[in-house]
């Protein structure tokens, strides 16, 4: 499974990585990073139906995860990946912005990586 | 007993005098008379001004009612002087209405209502309810002169509404009976008895004889003129009695004439004959020629009644020859016509036809004299009541105009009030929204720190949780003895503890900016700050610091210092943290711009530089104009998109950790609400960015 981690934060690779070392060394899943929203475009551009799902961040310089979410689910591949957004901001307003847009989860930050890999299995 | 307490005790005396005097003026005007006197000359001799103008004026009461008007005018003009100087307004009105009373009496109608009304006005002014209502009455006697009796009577209705109101006996009864009068002038011969009687019971209960005696007198005349001959001789002969009791020679004369009436109409002519002497000699006494003439006429005419024929042809003709000697005096055209009537009468009953005709053509001239002087007399009244009415209506537009003015004056203060009101309720208002815009600040501010907050502690909880998995990962390849894996594990394990305190000490600095930018809204003071020194000192500051974070930071600094700003009024380390975060953020933009791929720019070399100007602004208002502080930079400048953003709380454009967001925000707290001045920022893209603090110059 192939999943596109897209944060303006660049320690969010490296945590990733070691979070799901055991998953990446058994090949279970693969992560590629984005550092911005435009940068994830680019990537799905280039590599349409590869990823299966999308983890974003809100707030970043630039386009915001909401903005990217947006693109994602009106403008660019059928059928849709899941994409899920992993924020700061807990508030309702992103909440229901996100959930509009056609978000398929809502996580925050400080994330909890046993709840995550719970979700990443019922979606793979 | 020393002088001073002397004079307070006869003082008060003289104080005590005048009460007295003033009191009984009405009642005893002789008493009155006496005391005022004695009042006056005590006054006089220890200059006690107060005690003069009290005592001159019932003084000048009493010489009216004694119709002494020359002399009352005297102590009158007296009073005035004095209630002037002591600024006393009710003695002023008093006085001014005594003036009014003796220019009627002496015919000068126009001035009398000049100075009634005058009167009129001063006592509306200090609320002298009774005096108002006195001056009214005697405004109305006036008019009663000029034949104006509606106007008259408009103004004695004023007169008893204002007595009625207050229970003043004096100007209820006295109006009473000049409405009696007017009727009785009128020919209303019943409802002029109904006045003089209502008139009557108040004086008689106040225990006014003077008025009683005038009104029982004008019962008589009305009952003489009805023929009850009866009711007429009893109250005619009560007045006469009374009249008699108090001295008061005017009124016994006119009673005892008026009993001469009655009785020659009862055609007791002996009876008859001695009432109009006793009066006659009376009248006489009192130098009242008018009522002389009156008298000689009347008896005149008695004599040459049939039943007193003892009465010479030769007494007749004397009486009328002193009569007209009187006339002449008096140079009376009214009086001589009755006169010369009398003659022609006189000449007639003794058949001397010849002189009777030559009377009788007197009087027919005379006659025509008069009424041709009635009609221009009538007019001349008519001319000054309407230019009295005039001048009170002019008078009464500039009274409603104070009013008017009074009313706006009061409108305005209540506007004022209302506006102070609104005023306080604004600032009431507007602290509360200040309040809630400071909660709203602080919600932004809860936004963002969690933002913040959040992004490094999900990196310190996460590394850790990694960390934990590590080592039990380590020991067991420990366990293993694999000790390859063991040493890359335990690498990973300290690259993670390093993002861990990089990310632990990103959040501190957080907080401590969130802290220092809630702190500049402390109440520090300011003081006189050299602004040239602060800029100075804080440039070095910044430059040193990034040298020894950064060993191979270097840039170039300027510095362009107006020396004539002197000390300006600042908090010195709030306006020092401002520039001191304005020269950092420009040393980090030409570091960036040095760094980055194309340093070049028209192919020269590029210089990092950074400026810092001071500049005393002109001054057009006058007050101490304003000193700009200038921290110029060459870097990249600001994009347009993100130059709304610049001032907000934990907008930034370092990289994460690098900056809290919070410089740009709390720098311009600190000048525009700590200082009132302005924080604008200039820049063109590519060429660079100027911060410019505006700071007012109050020493």
């Amino acid at each position: 499974m192939k999943i596109l981690v897209v944060d303006d934060e660049q320690d969010v690779k490296v945590l990733f990585e070691q979070r799901f070392r055991k998953e990446i060394r058994d090949g279970q899943m693969e992560f590629v990073f984005a550092f911005s929203g435009e940068e994830a475009l680019i990537y799905l551009n280039r590599h349409e139906h590869e990823a299966v799902l999308i983890l974003s961040d809100i707030n970043m310089p630039g386009m915001s995860g909401l903005e990217l979410l947006e693109q994602i689910k009106q403008k660019y591949h059928k059928p849709p990946p899941v994409v899920m957004m992993i924020t700061a901001y807990g508030d309702k307003e992103n909440y229901d912005t996100a959930m509009q847009l056609g978000a398929d989860d809502f996580l925050t930050k400080p994330l909890e990586f046993n709840l995550l890999k719970e979700k990443l299995k019922t979606i793979s | 007993m020393n002088n001073e307490s002397n004079i307070q005790v006869l003082q008060d005396q003289i104080d005590q005098l005048n009460k007295e005097a003033w009191n009984i003026r009405v009642n005893d005007s002789t008493q009155s008379h006496v005391l005022s006197k004695k009042a006056f000359l005590l006054a006089e001799d220890i200059n006690y001004a107060k005690g003069k103008a009290e005592g001159y004026r019932t003084f000048a009461f009493c010489l009216i009612r004694l119709s002494k008007h020359i002399e009352a005018l005297e102590y009158s003009e007296k009073s005035l002087a004095l209630f002037e100087s002591l600024n006393d307004l009710d003695g002023k009105s008093s006085i001014y209405a005594y003036f009014g009373i003796i220019q009627r009496s002496l015919g000068n109608y126009s001035a009398s209502l000049e100075y009634l009304f005058k009167s009129l006005e001063l006592s509306q002014q200090t609320g002298n309810k009774e005096s108002e209502s006195l001056t009214c009455y005697h405004i109305a006697v006036t008019y009663k002169y000029l034949g104006e009796f509606e106007t008259a009577l408009t103004h004695l209705l004023q007169s008893l509404s204002i007595s009625r109101q207050n229970n003043y006996w004096i100007s209820e009864s006295y109006s009473l009976n000049l409405i009696g009068l007017i009727y009785f002038e009128t020919g209303d011969l019943s409802n002029a008895l109904d006045y003089y009687h209502q008139s009557l019971s108040f004086r008689q209960k106040a225990g006014d004889k003077w008025g009683e005696a005038g009104c029982l007198d004008n019962i008589g005349i009305i009952h003489f003129k009805l023929k009850d001959n009866s009711a007429a001789l009893d109250f005619c002969s009560r007045a006469l009695s009374i009249s008699r009791a108090i001295a008061d020679k005017k009124g016994e004369a006119n009673s005892l004439f008026h009993l001469g009436n009655i009785y020659e109409q009862l055609a007791d002519f002996k009876k008859a004959s001695a009432c109009y002497n006793d009066s006659l000699l009376i009248r006489r006494d009192i130098a009242d020629k008018k009522g002389e003439t009156e008298i000689l006429l009347f008896l005149a005419g008695l004599y040459l009644k049939e039943d007193l024929a003892e009465k010479s042809q030769q007494d007749i003709f004397e009486l009328l020859n002193k009569a007209l000697q009187l006339g002449e005096e008096m140079n009376a055209p009214d009086l001589l016509a009755k006169i010369h009537l009398g003659f022609y009468t006189a000449c007639k009953h003794f058949n001397r036809y010849q002189e009777a005709l030559t009377h009788i053509e007197t009087h027919i001239s005379l006659s025509k004299e008069i009424h041709s002087d009635a009609v221009n007399q009538k007019i001349q009244n008519l001319e000054i009541s309407y230019k009295a009415e005039k001048s009170r209506k002019e008078a009464e537009i500039y009274r409603l105009k104070n009013v008017e003015l009074a009313n706006l004056y009061e409108e305005s203060n209540r506007q004022k009030e209302e506006i102070e009101i609104t005023l306080a309720e604004l600032r009431s208002a507007q602290a509360q929204l200040i309040q809630s815009e400071k909660m709203a600040s602080l919600g932004e501010l809860t936004a963002g720190i969690a933002h913040e907050i959040q992004n490094p502690l999900n990196f310190v909880n996460n590394f850790s949780e990694v960390n934990k998995e590590l080592l039990t990962e380590m020991n067991e390849e420990i366990a293993k003895g694999n000790f390859d894996e063991v040493k890359a594990l335990a690498k990973d394990v300290t690259d993670n503890e390093e993002k861990i305190i990089f990310h632990g000490k990103r959040a501190d600095a957080i907080v401590k900016g969130m802290l220092q930018h809630s702190r500049s809204t402390n109440n520090a003071t300011k003081e006189p700050t050299d602004i040239n020194a602060l800029a100075d000192e804080y440039l070095r500051l910044a430059y040193h610091g990034l040298r020894a974070k950064d060993k191979s930071f270097n840039a170039t600094m300027k510095t362009d210092f107006d020396e004539s700003i002197g000390k300006i009024n600042v908090i010195p380390q709030d306006i020092g943290r401002v520039i001191l975060n304005l020269i950092t953020n420009a040393f980090y933009v030409v570091d960036e711009k040095k760094k980055s791929p194309h340093p070049l720019k028209g192919g020269e070399p590029y210089e990092p530089t950074v400026t810092v100007t001071t500049k005393k602004l002109g001054s057009p208002s006058g007050d101490g104009g304003k000193v700009e502080i200038s921290v110029k930079d060459n870097g990249n400048g600001i994009p347009q998109k993100v130059m709304d953003k610049i001032f907000q709380p934990f907008f930034t454009t370092k990289p994460t950790g690098k900056g809290t967001g919070l410089g740009l925000s709390m720098s311009y707290d600190i000048v525009t609400k700590g200082h009132g001045g302005e924080l604008k920022v200039e820049t063109k893209e590519g060429e660079g960015a100027e911060f410019i603090i505006i700071l007012p110059n109050k020493p």
